[in-house]
């Protein structure tokens, strides 16, 4: 997504992420309850299949999505002087920046093996 | 009954302070605009505006025991004394009640608030059914008195830029209407950060409203359409 | 603040007033590229036509067949013969170009189910010369002035019209040869005075209802317009023409809609009679507007009256249905439940006769310009034009009809925009300021800046003595006796003016400045209708005289002219011609 998407794309794509994550969220609580308790060959064994596997990874590109979108909300309504803003909006965006790198190690180390 | 009325004279006062008041001869049918009267025959220096007295033409919009509300329509025996009189939030104070309120038209002036036909009119009436003629009630009935937007935290934190649920309400009046035809120059012109995304749907205008009207619902309405427009 | 710094703008057209007849002309003008400044003592839109409730009278034909001869027709019998029929002819002709005008404009009235606009029945209407009930007036549920005036502002700021508002306009800018130049204002705000000089003035400033105790006008009518004119040397016309409306909440005076009759209500008396129909047996509760307010005044002097002072009559709603009452009168009903604690679909509305509407004002013929009496004939004063309630075309003649001052403010607002325009291609140039007449309107603003001790009376009590006084001597019924003394009463009020100090001196939004200047306006207005009243010896629609019980065409049939120099009268011809239609000559009138 475009750091720009502003407005009507902000707003509905917060809505859209906040959709996904419920669902995401609500079917892993599920999951979880069904088959608890659950050991570390179980956990792996879910996460690398391929569907699981992106599935998650929306998950967490929807969490970073729908996050940059509300923190910056909260910012532009609060933070009102412009430097404050930038920095803490560049802030936010190299911590979500870094876990999205994080999140794309793992990826990449969950499919090499 | 006891009054507590914000005073501010740019003139004499180097800043603003509450003055105590005392009025005797209350009687039970009696609404703020009135009292505010008799302590203006008392103190001929104190100022407000006001001027039809029955809720339609929008001057006498004040902050009554910390809620915005019209003088006019606000009965003294439902409020708690002692009555705290102030110039609505958020708008720089003129002198006493009156606000200066350019900030506020300026929003309604740049949504466009007139009806945009491009086809050439009829020589009679545009035909409208009364279902659709349904969906302008609770929108056109907006009296501009301000009390919404001025007790509208969005529009605290960024009264230049958020247009604020009164201009809301009035666009969507005009998107609602079966005559107009600028509906997709009205949706840019709302699109963005601020004009109208600022609403967080807090919903302090809905409580306000003397007229009953809803502005928040308006403003969902109009990204309902934008969601149209989108797809 | 003296005449070397101060202020001064120059424009192609001043309209003075922002309600619908001010913005209509404002309109025509900024749509044809006039340079046209408005400037009004409140943001346009808390202008007085917000107010207007019932509807805009339209030979549309949508519900009942009509046609504008009948409109004619009803409006020249409603004015009792005192009406101008030219100018009646041509605001019935223009009257559904202008509705349908206003619906293009965006005016959201109601509909039927064929998708056209709805039209109710209001009082003084009838198919066919005076045959059946019609139903001529369109409507926008009970809240179709609001609707029109904030159309009308919408269109102005599409037009990009200039607005001064909150400006207060203090005297006419005359020169020697009797052109009129503009106008000095006051900026409420910073206190300061402006010039404002233009080729032609306009002045839309309404009506004087705050002549009266209990009216059902807003604070600002206090007819600023009028009482300019008159001071300019401009007589008023029929002053003492003074409309009651019925149906005005009792003892507070907020409006109840004729449309609330037009939908089917009726007023009732103490015993649940329903009175009007031995008042006016054919149209009963739809008569005139007079008729009907005589007809409760009588009810309640002959000790009909309902409530525990027997001082009001009843109107009865909650048989029409919750359904209908919320749908076609929502305001009313809010009314009712915010300053009544009555709910109009359970129990009736107690409601008595209340101050409404200035028939009279500044004379005009059909196109808005300002005329006054030369020699045998008359002259326009060259630049001068007045439209709606402030003026006296005159199309309401002794008794308006409910429906027509919103088509009064529409037809002759455009009318009088389309001769400015006129006016201004024959003169292209300002002509040089009169700066005497500016000194002369600078001294009246520093008149208020006096703070000697001689001054005895407030602001505040002149006013509430003056309404008083009107209310008890100029009111419904009148006699010599009564207004004899009532115009001694306002004479003594005008003497005291002298002795009215304010004490607040401050330049920021000074309302005691305003409100004194007002006062001054009103009382200048009281002596005009009362001095108007007290020579017309007949009864001619709200003009009713128990000493002269009779309408008196012979001697009578004339329309009054009061000048303020020496409270002298004079008076003029009524047109009985009408343009191009036959006259209707003057019958006894009968509901």
């Amino acid at each position: 997504m475009s750091l720009q998407a502003q407005g009507m794309r902000a707003w509905l794509l917060q809505r859209l992420t906040a959709v996904y994550i419920a669902v995401y969220s609500l079917s892993l609580i599920i999951w979880i309850i069904i088959n608890y308790p659950i050991n570390y060959s179980g956990w792996y064994s879910v996460f690398s299949h391929p569907v699981i596997l992106i599935s998650t990874v929306i998950f967490y590109l929807s969490l970073f999505v729908h996050a940059w979108v509300g923190i910056r909300d909260i910012l532009v309504d609060y933070a009102k002087p412009s430097s404050v803003r930038f920095i803490l909006l560049t802030a936010l965006a190299l911590f979500l920046l870094v876990m999205t790198t994080w999140l794309l190690l793992i990826v990449i180390s969950l499919v090499k093996v | 009954m006891r009054f507590k009325i914000y005073r501010y004279n740019p003139e004499t006062d180097k800043k603003p302070y509450m003055q105590d008041f005392v009025l005797d001869n209350i009687s039970d049918d009696m609404m703020l605009r009135d009292a505010l009267l008799l302590i203006k025959a008392e103190d001929e220096t104190f100022t407000f505006r006001h001027s039809c007295g029955e809720g339609v033409c929008g001057s006498d919009a004040v902050n009554i025991n910390g809620t915005n509300g019209l003088a006019c329509k606000s009965r003294l025996s439902e409020l708690k004394e002692p009555i705290e009189v102030r110039p609505v939030p958020s708008m720089p104070v003129i002198r006493d009640l009156v606000v200066d309120m350019e900030q506020f038209y300026h929003h309604y002036r740049a949504i466009k608030p007139y009806l945009t036909v491009k086809d050439p009119v009829p020589e009679v009436e545009f035909l409208q059914t009364p279902q659709q003629r349904e969906k302008l009630d609770g929108l056109y009935e907006c009296i501009l008195c301000g009390c919404c937007t001025t007790a509208c935290p969005s529009f605290w934190w960024n009264p230049d830029k958020f247009r604020g649920p009164a201009a809301l309400l009035q666009s969507y009046r005009f998107l609602a209407d079966s005559r107009d035809q600028a509906t997709s120059e009205r949706l840019q012109e709302l699109d963005g950060p601020y004009r109208m995304f600022r609403c967080h749907s807090i919903m302090n205008c809905v409580n306000v409203c003397p007229k009953g009207l809803n502005p928040t619902e308006a403003i969902h309405s109009i990204k309902k359409l934008m969601v149209k427009d989108l797809v | 603040m003296s005449i070397e710094n101060l202020e001064r703008r120059k424009f192609d057209t001043l309209v003075i007033g922002a309600g619908g007849g001010g913005l209509r002309a404002a309109l025509q003008l900024a749509e044809a590229d006039t340079h046209v400044a408005v400037v009004s003592k409140v943001f346009p839109t808390r202008s007085h036509t917000v107010a207007a409730q019932g509807g805009m009278n339209a030979a549309l034909a949508n519900v009942l067949p009509d046609n504008w001869h009948w409109h004619m027709y009803d409006t020249i019998k409603g004015s009792d013969y005192l009406g101008d029929q030219d100018a009646i002819e041509y605001m019935c002709r223009s009257a559904a170009h202008l509705v349908y005008e206003l619906e293009h404009q965006g005016v959201p009235f109601s509909r039927m189910d064929s998708g056209k606009i709805y039209q109710r029945p209001f009082g003084g209407q009838s198919q066919n010369f005076g045959g059946e009930q019609a139903a001529r007036t369109c409507a926008a549920a009970d809240r179709t002035g609001h609707a029109i005036l904030h159309t009308l502002y919408q269109q102005n700021i599409r037009a990009k019209t200039h607005f001064f508002d909150e400006y207060f306009a203090i005297d006419l800018i005359k020169d020697k040869d009797g052109f009129i130049l503009g106008a000095l204002v006051l900026e409420i705000e910073t206190g300061e005075p402006l010039l404002i000089e233009a080729k032609t003035t306009l002045l839309a400033t309404g009506g004087a209802g705050q002549l009266f105790r209990t009216n059902t006008n807003a604070h600002i009518n206090t007819g600023d317009g009028l009482a300019m004119s008159l001071r300019a040397g401009i007589p008023l016309q029929d002053m003492e023409f003074f409309q009651f409306h019925p149906t005005g909440i009792a003892g507070k005076g907020m409006l109840i809609t004729e449309g609330a009759r037009g939908e089917g209500g009726y007023l009732v008396n103490k015993d649940g009679e329903r009175f009007m129909e031995r008042y006016a047996p054919h149209a009963k509760d739809l008569a005139s507007r007079d008729v009907v307010s005589r007809a409760i005044a009588i009810e309640v002097r002959e000790g009909r009256g309902c409530g525990p002072n027997a001082d009001h009559v009843m109107l009865k709603l909650d048989h029409l249905g919750r359904d209908v009452l919320y749908k076609r009168l929502p305001g009313i009903c809010d009314l009712c439940k915010t300053f009544m604690h009555i709910d109009p679909a359970e129990e009736s509305i107690p409601v008595f006769p209340t101050a409404h509407y200035t028939m009279g004002g500044i004379p005009t013929n059909r196109y808005g310009q300002v005329v006054v009496p030369v020699d045998q004939g008359e002259e326009s004063i060259p630049g001068l034009y007045a439209v709606g309630e402030c003026a006296c075309v005159s199309v309401h003649g002794a008794n308006r009809l409910g429906g027509n001052s919103l088509l009064d403010i529409v037809v002759f607002g455009r009318a009088a925009g389309n001769d400015i325009k006129k006016y201004l291609k024959e003169n292209r140039h300002h002509r040089q300021i009169d700066e005497e007449s500016v000194e002369q309107a600078l001294v009246h603003l520093k008149r208020w800046d006096e703070s000697d001790g001689n001054g005895s009376e407030t602001v505040h009590g002149l006013r509430a003595e003056l309404q008083k006084a009107m209310e008890d001597y100029c009111s419904v019924f009148r006699t010599e006796e009564i207004l004899q003394q009532g115009l001694e009463k306002v004479l003594d009020l005008e003497k005291r003016m002298k002795n009215v100090r304010i004490t607040d001196h401050s330049k920021v939004f000074n309302t005691a400045r305003i409100e004194a200047m007002e006062l001054e306006n009103l009382v200048d207005l009281a002596v005009a209708t009362v001095k108007s009243a007290l020579e017309r010896k007949e009864s001619r629609g709200a003009h009713s005289r128990m000493d002269y019980p009779d309408r008196d065409d012979v001697s009578w049939l004339k329309h009054s002219l009061y000048y303020k120099e020496g409270h002298r009268m004079d008076y003029k011809p009524v047109t009985l011609k009408p343009i191009s239609v036959d006259t209707f000559p003057p019958k006894p009138r009968v509901y």
